[in-house]
């Protein structure tokens, strides 16, 4: 018990004595914090469960994804060995849910690569520098913005193909410029404030500044707004795959499972039902989670 | 006479890293005067002035054993009644008026609407108000001031309009938290002296609460002073240099003095047993008593 | 030391000019302390920020040691010249702890031996080596000046620019902070320029004074002359008297009421 008092002082002491310590206790701090918001956990709870269902795929899902039994085609939940029933081509749909995790992760993954990583540049050079570089950058910005999101996504996918990465890259597009305006409208800020004063003062460069002293700011509002637009970009991921043009068949994608089961909806209600209550628990999953993130770690929230 | 009297106030606000005691227990009487209330921040000045008024937000707790203004009882009121008092007998001056005033209507606009709220009036009657409440605080251009907007007004300038819409109701108690740390020297003699004149011509209390020692020697009658949530030392004006609580003395001396050049400035050793303990809120019994 | 000569600093567009600051010189001698005073608006924190180079829009010279600077200042402008800020609570990056700043600070300078200079550092500015890892809102506002302190301190400069460093502080903690910073102009043989609008630490601070007034240089005066109040500008003499030092209190005006 001793150890694990020492363990809690350590990580709460208001006077650490090394980095480490700074670092992790810093970290303690804000996970108490979040901690505390129940309805975050429950999002993390969501999002874990995720996670963990599609590192585990093989082990949980009680049988092949794409094994085809026609004899047993549209039948209804709690059949035999069919607990959500199967789809028109006999396969079990809980099956191919677990393995549609993959799908719905590996686009949040991408997504959470390429958008925020390219928005955050974008936005703090055109921040930082200023002048007509500021001019270009936003007004390229602009550009992208005037588009609808899902039109835009349409476009691109239909100019380079069908196909679950460039439907990534297509997200990736349409959800970068409004990150980049927030960095930038944090970085104005930034850019004036004493800190960067005093930097400059000890001869730093711009880029180091930008790089070592403006991100790290600019991440946390940024985290909070990806993680609440994560809902909007699962649903373009479905919605595109709804319309045929992100994963193609046979791949288990929820958003082409419901497009699949369109056809049967009054008749086999489950086969549309099961895979748009996925889309819906995850999307809950990371609206929470970013709320939560957002009372914890947005400086702005803080002083309301 | 007194007009204000306050027993065992207390202000707490709990936080994640425990309860932090704001106001431990202080009790003060106001008269038709100028009591000064000085400390160093944190010591807990703004929450004696914002609880009097109940402007603590949850999660603070105010508990008290008497707050009181003239016979009635200001801890009982419902918050209805409390809307009475706030405002109309008991006003408040803050820090940065610019950041009081609302900035997207005009400054007439914003005050004939506290005329029309207050008093059945016809809009005219409430605009010829507004100029003379905006002469009786000395501002010749009244007319191109009330047409202005809160960012187009010096931080005197607004200052001056505050103090004019917080002294029209004729309350009988005035509170200024730092009125005039946000203003230049100059500009903050002649907010001094116009709240002085309005106090004196009517007759009201002011509670001063600033962290300046020397300006409150000055202005006022008579000095609190806080550290920590405890009034530590109390005293008359004039009689300063005299006080004998070593906080006070250790602020009077580790100011830069203009007329005595020093080597070095005395520093202030703090000594943890200060502003807790019975015994600071005794003597204030003895002195107010 | 520092030789300013003819000033001028502008803020805004091509077409559209204000002029924060017109027309000031004055020097500062190695080894003194030169104070500028000033109500808000007068351009004297400008005249900091034009020095050190974090404002491009300006006429006249600047010279440090004989040598005038050019537009972009160097490295080696940056080792002699560091400046102190006023606002305690603005100029720590609210991200980095304590050991960071100063870690950086001394990367940057190309120092190697930053282990045993940071620990030197926290001595010399009186925060003891408990505070080392330490984010900014773990400090009161007397911790974090003295924070910037020694970051200023870090490259080793001759000349410090004193921004307000007390203006956001209690008096007490401001007494702490100027003995810190005559202790240090004193062990290090530092050159001061320090900008105020609080006459008692500028007198205190300062060996020669300069009042500004609407971005000009009205008079200099030094310290002592400033006492006796033998200023030739009434100006300074008005700022003097605003500041109440001649000012003596009277019996409350209002004591008749309390006795009715």
């Amino acid at each position: 018990m001793a150890t694990v008092y020492e363990l809690l002082d350590w990580l709460q002491s208001d006077q650490p004595s090394s980095r480490t310590q700074a670092r992790v206790s810093a970290a303690y701090k804000l996970c108490i914090l979040l901690g505390k918001n129940r309805l975050a956990m429950f999002g993390i709870l969501i999002i874990a469960c995720l996670v963990l269902i599609s590192c585990f795929a093989p082990v949980i899902a009680p049988m092949d994804p794409y094994s085809q039994n026609l004899q047993a085609r549209l039948s209804p939940p709690l059949t035999e060995g069919h607990l959500l029933g199967t789809d028109s081509l006999g396969r079990d749909i809980l099956s191919r849910l677990i393995y549609g995790s993959r799908i719905t992760l590996l686009v949040v993954a991408l997504v959470i690569a390429i958008a925020p990583v390219f928005g955050l540049l974008i936005g703090t050079v055109a921040g930082y520098v200023g002048g007509w570089v500021d001019s270009f950058l936003m007004g390229l910005t602009d550009i992208f913005l005037a588009f609808p999101r899902l039109v835009l996504a349409l476009a691109f996918v239909a100019a380079v193909g069908a196909g679950i990465e460039n439907a990534v890259l297509a997200i990736s597009l349409t959800a970068w410029p409004p990150y980049a305006r927030i960095a930038r409208a944090e970085t104005l800020t930034i850019r004036s404030s004493e800190f960067i004063a005093a930097i400059k003062l000890q001869g730093a460069r711009p880029l180091r500044i930008v790089v070592l002293h403006v991100w790290p700011l600019c991440i946390s509002s940024l985290i909070v707004r990806v993680t609440l637009d994560m809902a909007g970009i699962i649903l373009t991921a479905a919605g595109l795959g709804f319309l045929g043009l992100g994963a193609q068949p046979p791949s288990p994608e929820w958003g082409a499972m419901i497009s699949e089961g369109r056809r049967f909806i009054l008749d086999s209600w489950w086969v549309a039902t099961f895979p748009g209550l996925a889309i819906f628990f995850v999307s809950l999953g990371f609206n929470l989670l970013g709320d939560g993130l957002r009372d914890v770690i947005d400086p702005k929230a803080h002083k309301s | 006479m007194t007009l204000l009297k306050v027993e065992d106030l207390q202000v707490r606000f709990p936080t994640h890293n425990g309860v932090v005691d704001a106001v431990k227990g202080v009790s003060f009487t106001l008269g038709r005067e100028r009591l000064g209330l000085v400390g160093e921040s944190g010591s807990g000045k703004t929450a004696i002035g914002r609880a009097i008024l109940r402007l603590i937000r949850p999660p603070g707790e105010i508990s008290a054993n008497r707050i009181s203004l003239g016979d009635s009882d200001l801890l009982t009121m419902s918050e209805r009644e409390f809307g009475q008092v706030r405002g109309r007998q008991i006003s408040m001056v803050l820090q940065d008026a610019r950041y009081s005033l609302n900035p997207v209507l005009s400054v007439g606009e914003q005050i004939s609407e506290a005329f029309l709220s207050h008093s059945r009036i016809s809009k005219s009657d409430a605009f010829i108000r507004s100029l003379d409440l905006l002469r009786s605080v000395s501002i010749s251009n009244a007319e191109r001031v009330l047409s202005a907007y809160p960012h187009e007004l010096s931080g005197g300038m607004a200052q001056r309009i505050m103090i004019a819409m917080m002294v029209a109701p004729q309350p009988q108690i005035l509170i200024a938290d730092e009125p005039t740390s946000a203003l230049d020297v100059s500009v903050q003699r002649k907010v001094l002296r116009l709240i002085d004149d309005l106090v004196k011509d009517r007759g009201m209390g002011l509670l001063f609460i600033s962290h300046d020692l020397n300006l409150v020697s000055e202005y006022c009658d008579r000095i609190m002073v806080m550290y920590r949530g405890a009034i530590v030392d109390e005293c008359r004006a004039n009689e300063l240099n005299r006080a004998v609580h070593p906080y006070t003395q250790g602020l009077l001396k580790c100011m830069p003095r203009f007329e005595s050049p020093v080597q070095r400035l005395q520093t202030l050793d703090r000594d943890p047993s200060w502003g807790i303990g019975s015994d600071s809120i005794e003597k204030i019994d003895h002195v107010t008593s | 030391m520092l030789r300013v000569e003819n000033l001028g600093v502008w803020f805004g567009g091509r077409e559209v000019h204000i002029h924060a600051v017109k027309e000031v010189s004055f020097q500062v001698t190695t080894g003194s302390s030169f104070g500028l005073i000033g109500e808000s608006g007068s351009g004297k924190s400008t005249i900091l920020r034009a020095i050190v180079g974090l404002i491009r829009n300006l006429s006249g010279e600047i010279e440090i040691d004989g040598s005038q600077l050019c537009v972009a200042r160097s490295k080696d402008f940056y080792k002699a010249v560091q400046m102190v800020f006023q606002d305690p609570y603005g100029s720590l990056h609210p991200r980095q702890t304590v050991d960071r700043v100063l870690a950086e600070t001394l990367h940057l300078h190309e120092f190697t031996d930053s282990e045993k200079r940071i620990q030197k550092l926290l001595d010399d500015v009186g925060l003891g080596q408990e505070f080392r890892f330490r984010y900014p809102h773990q400090l009161s506002g007397g911790q974090r000046q003295r924070v910037s302190i020694a970051r200023a301190l870090a490259p080793e400069p001759r000349l410090l620019l004193l921004d307000e460093p007390t203006s956001a502080l209690d008096v007490s903690v401001q007494a702490e902070i100027l003995n810190l910073l005559s202790d240090l102009r004193e062990s290090r043989g530092l050159t001061y320029l320090l900008v105020s609008h609080d006459i008692p630490v500028v007198a205190h601070m300062c060996d020669v004074v300069g009042f500004m007034k609407h971005g000009k240089l009205v008079e200099t005066v030094s310290t002592a002359e400033l006492r006796r109040g033998n200023m030739l500008h009434d100006y300074s003499r008005d700022l003097l008297l605003a500041s109440g030092y001649e000012y003596k209190s009277q019996p409350g005006p209002l004591s008749e009421f309390n006795q009715q």
